[in-house]
């Protein structure tokens, strides 16, 4: 059996808030193993989005260790974590985060260059488009496109360069329980085909719902680790 | 570095904006334009002043005879000399030429008086060596001597407003002989003139040479002979008659556009603070969009763009905004420059008013040149991408994580 995708250990995140030190993670320690479909959850300022980051490489801890495989990333300056970002982690993100002066197909096309894309980026894009059923909307601007349509485009632009984690900070947060069921549905078919690990931070029941294991948090610390009934 | 994928980004977002980028936009063109136009004018002020001295008082080499003062102020008509048979074979054989006859006179009319100068032509030759074009006559220059019908004398357009004098007036010009006694003589003001000399027009009662004859009892002596060479500009030195200082049009205003220089400084920190402004607003529409697109740069940051490519997108921007509005500020400079270099810009009394007796011309005229063109707009760039430094590397250093989240 492979070894752990994500290795957390004893991981402690403080910032300086004013005159006061604000610690977000104090001592986290946690494995993913690949292919989980992962929620850590937790109320507002429990650190779940705080551990998110690190496991996405968007920051580095305290204290502590966090390794994405095998890649310690308290260590690596900002060029290295972009580049493991580039071509080994996908975003999803509560507000889409889409570019909104390209076209859906270009903002799919746009990780893939990023992430130092082949010549095969248009069609790569465009088969990740209509894998997430957005076919008929290449050419559609993010203004152009409902709520939910947007996030199935974020979705395509996660997963179009084979990441090895997709990490989806509150991915339904913005949508209705319609759009959010559905957008959901679609992550968890891509793990299961694609294999892609996917980490959420969330409370949404509904996320919880799919979840195969759900890391629970509460002021910076993890309280409960358990498999899900989403398996 | 992906320039290509920057390129395109930096494009787009300037049309996200339309309205901000085409005030920023029409702010630079206009430093671009104004800095293209101001070059215009300064490279113009020393063609000012040649092309007033050249088509009013000094053609291309303006002599006088030896020991005759060339400082402005002083007209010793003792000085004159006729022009002696070889001198004219020299001249003729040198270009066009006209003598003149200048003496300092008082213009008298009814209980009103003024110091003029007043200059007598040779009404065949002067037109040749001076042709008048562009010249602004009111009335008709006099077609026979004083006394005579159709006679008269013309004035300045300065000194006509001055001694609020029309066509039709009868004056008097009062003044000291060759031999230093007193004479008068009236005359009836055939024409008022603006010439390209503002001084000229300030200062001047132009009459024929006989009528200047019958005043001064000159005798045939001169004081000063144009002369006009072919091509474009005499050579200093290049032409010599015994008896007479020749000095050509540049030495004459060589004061003049030493003072120039003074006028160009001005003209540059005018320019210089007209592109202040332009990049202030190109600043301006940066940092805005730096800062409404907190959240873009972080996602660009989460999916990999690098540091140096966030800074340079914002850099791409200002840069890009700089070089088309600025190749449209240089397009429309050009087009004013060139416009004017051909018909100038009027300046009406105004230049006449304030003149003094410099050889100023009433109509400005530009020039163009290529460095002026090339470094405005290399300015208006380098300006742009200037003011868009911080701003850009503002948008660099953003935290990754923080900058997703955020609300712009």
């Amino acid at each position: 059996m492979a070894g752990p995708l994500v290795q957390v250990q004893d991981a402690t995140k403080t910032y300086r808030l004013g005159e006061q030190d604000v610690v977000a993670l104090a001592g986290v320690t946690v494995d993913v193993m690949p292919g989980e479909f992962t929620v850590f959850a937790g109320p507002s300022g429990s650190g779940k989005s705080t551990l998110l980051n690190l496991v996405g490489c968007l920051d580095r801890p305290s204290s502590g260790t966090v390794r994405l495989e095998g890649h310690d990333v308290e260590t690596l300056d900002d060029e290295s974590l972009g580049a493991i970002r580039a071509r080994r982690v996908g975003f999803v993100f509560q507000s889409f985060n889409l570019v909104p002066v390209l076209t859906a197909l270009e903002n799919v096309e746009l990780a893939l260059r990023l992430a130092g894309g082949s010549a095969d980026t248009f069609a790569r894009a465009e088969q990740a488009l209509v894998d997430v059923g957005l076919g008929d909307f290449l050419t559609r601007r993010p203004a152009q496109l409902s709520g939910g349509q947007q996030q199935r485009v974020a979705i395509a632009r996660a997963l179009v360069k084979a990441p090895a984690l997709v990490v989806a900070d509150e991915p339904t947060a913005n949508l209705d329980s319609r759009n959010g069921a559905a957008i959901l549905d679609l992550m968890r078919r891509m793990n299961e085909e694609q294999h892609v690990t996917f980490l959420f931070s969330t409370h949404d029941p509904q996320v919880m719902e799919r979840a195969r294991r759900i890391v629970r948090l509460t002021d910076g610390r993890i309280v409960s680790d358990s498999a899900a009934g989403g398996g | 570095m992906r320039l290509g994928l920057l390129a395109s980004l930096a494009v787009r977002n300037l049309a996200r904006n339309v309205r901000r980028t085409a005030i920023t936009g029409v702010t630079v063109a206009f430093g671009v334009a104004v800095s293209v136009l101001g070059w215009g004018l300064v490279h113009g002020l020393d063609e000012n002043v040649l092309r007033a001295a050249r088509r009013a008082a000094a053609a291309d080499v303006l002599l006088r005879p030896e020991g005759y003062p060339t400082d402005g102020m002083d007209w010793p008509l003792a000085l004159a000399r006729p022009v002696s048979p070889s001198m004219v074979s020299a001249l003729d054989a040198a270009g066009t030429w006209a003598p003149r006859v200048v003496a300092s006179v008082r213009l008298v009319k009814g209980a009103d008086a003024s110091r003029v100068l007043v200059t007598g032509y040779d009404a065949a030759r002067d037109p040749v060596v001076f042709p008048r074009a562009g010249w602004h006559l009111a009335g008709a220059w006099p077609e026979a001597p004083a006394g005579v019908e159709g006679g008269g004398l013309v004035v300045g357009a300065g000194l006509a407003g001055t001694l609020r004098l029309a066509v039709g007036d009868r004056v008097v010009l009062e003044g000291r002989t060759r031999e230093g006694a007193l004479n008068a003589l009236p005359f009836v003001v055939r024409g008022v003139v603006a010439t390209d000399h503002a001084g000229l027009d300030n200062t001047t009662a132009w009459v024929r040479m006989e009528d200047a004859e019958a005043l001064l009892r000159t005798d045939g002596a001169v004081t000063h002979v144009a002369l006009d060479v072919p091509g474009d500009e005499a050579a200093p030195g290049s032409v010599t008659v015994p008896g007479w200082n020749a000095r050509t049009t540049r030495e004459e205003v060589a004061e003049t556009l030493a003072l120039n220089e003074i006028r160009k400084k001005s003209l540059v920190l005018f320019v210089g603070v007209v592109m202040a402004i332009a990049a202030t607003g190109i600043a301006n529409t940066v940092v805005m969009s730096v800062f409404e697109r907190v959240r873009e740069i972080g996602t660009l940051l989460s999916l990999g763009m690098r540091r140096a490519e966030v800074r340079a997108l914002f850099l791409l921007e200002g840069g890009a905004m700089g070089l088309a509005a600025g190749a449209l500020g240089a397009a429309l400079g050009t087009c004013l420059v060139l416009y004017f270099s051909r018909d100038g810009i009027q300046l009406g009394g105004t230049l006449t008013r304030v003149g003094g007796n410099a050889p100023i011309s009433a109509v400005l005229y530009t020039r163009f040149t290529w460095p002026p063109l090339l470094g405005s707009l290399g300015f208006g760039f380098a300006a742009s991408l200037l003011a868009a430094v911080w701003p850009a590397s503002h948008a660099a250093r953003l935290h990754p994580a923080d900058a997703t989240r955020a609300d712009g």
